[in-house]
């Protein structure tokens, strides 16, 4: 097998992902038939990983309400003209991505953060356990003090960072998945991603060593 | 043995840093959040239906979409627009001719403030037409510099008659040079 192939075949979609775009499409569809009702489907289907995306880019949670209300409407106004040379979801994340990229140039004076607070349940992962046994500090205390250390490190990045480290360590993305959505090559993604990398360990040293 | 492609190795941090990322799985909103938001968007969703752009917002979108279209052969048009102005303009900027320039140089001659020459012959001359009189102070009319010879040049002037001041010098004018031969 070439050397091209072997790394084409670690990055195109995976089956999973190309039987999630068919299905998209059916519903894209439906509503492009006049089932306007069908849209719903698709909001239920994405709006946690779009809101996800969004949040992690402004690291405020009302903004991260709007804009992804707002990214929904513009994708239903333009439903119409959706024409499938994409995926569904490649299109409805660079709606949102634009969105909120927009919304941050438009603000970058006027930015006031506003976090999540983390989800009690899931807290026993190995990980933090492993965290809380390597310091003195309890685990709640622990969790609080790496949330605000990792949101102030990820506000340092530009947004161009922020968005490659969000799609690819949060949302899961692929390479090339990234690569579409910003309308960037998959090299300057992977230089991006490296940068931010670099950019994080540094700021959060204490931990990650 | 086929190639198999080599992960680049991730180190400890690496993957400690990807974990502490991935914390940010826990961040997400309560289950009324989304009771909320599906509200909200089906609001804005029907909003959206019955809602009219201004005019001026449509225009202006409508605008935007045709310029984005027609921007490549508008583009082109400019560009060719341009070379053939340029053409245009450089012929007329080519080295004018002998003939144009003696218009000019008169043209030029005749714009200068007035100049005057006073003739101070040694012996009267006769063999001009008119005859030339000693101390006369004449009025240059013309000077045209293709008079044919190559530092020759031809000077039509009149006689005229200039007032003198208690100094001697006559108003308004001052000798700049005197020219033995004419």
């Amino acid at each position: 097998m070439s050397i091209s192939k072997a790394i084409d075949k670690t990055l195109v979609s995976t089956p999973e992902r190309r039987q999630e775009a068919d299905q998209d499409l059916a519903i894209v569809h439906k509503v492009q038939g006049g089932d306007v009702d069908a849209f719903d489907e698709l909001v239920t289907k994405y709006r946690e990983r779009i809101y996800a995306v969004v949040y992690n880019l402004t690291s405020n949670r009302e903004d991260a309400s709007d804009l992804t209300q707002d990214a929904f409407i513009k994708a239903f106004q333009s439903v119409g003209r959706f024409q499938g040379k994409s995926s569904f979801f490649t299109w409805l994340y660079r709606i949102a991505l634009n969105t909120t990229l927009t919304h941050l140039r438009k603000n970058k004076l006027r930015r006031f953060f506003s976090f999540e607070k983390m989800n009690d349940e899931d807290h026993s992962t190995g990980f933090i356990e492993q965290l809380t046994t390597d310091s003195d500090s309890d685990k709640n205390t622990l969790m609080n003090e790496l949330q605000e250390k990792l949101n102030d490190a990820f506000q340092k990045l530009s947004a161009k960072h922020r968005t490659v480290i969000t799609l690819y360590e949060i949302d899961g993305l692929s390479h090339k998945e990234i690569a579409e959505i910003v309308g960037s090559s998959v090299g300057t993604v992977r230089s991006r991603l490296h940068y931010a990398k670099q950019f994080l360990q540094a700021e959060l040293k204490d931990y990650v060593q | 043995m086929p190639f198999q492609p080599q992960l680049n190795g991730s180190s400890n941090a690496d993957q400690r840093l990807s974990q502490i990322i991935k914390l940010k799985h826990l961040e997400k909103p309560e289950p009324a959040f989304w009771h909320a938001f599906e509200q909200e968007f089906r609001n804005r969703q029907l909003t959206s239906f019955v809602q009219v752009q201004p005019w001026h917002i449509q225009l202006k979108r409508k605008s935007s979409l045709a310029a984005r279209k027609a921007w490549r052969p508008i583009a082109t048009a400019a560009t060719a627009a341009l070379a053939v102005f340029a053409t245009i303009s450089v012929r007329h900027l080519v080295q004018p001719t002998a003939d144009q320039v003696a218009p000019v140089a008169s043209a030029i001659a005749a714009a200068e403030p007035d100049a005057f020459f006073v003739v101070q012959a040694a012996e009267q001359r006769k063999d001009t037409n008119p005859p030339v009189s000693n101390k006369t102070i004449y009025q240059v009319t013309e000077l045209s510099s293709s008079y044919g010879k190559e530092s020759d040049y031809q000077v039509n002037a009149m006689p005229v008659s200039l007032s003198q001041g208690p100094s001697g010098q006559t108003l308004g004018t001052k000798t700049i040079r005197t020219q033995e031969r004419y």
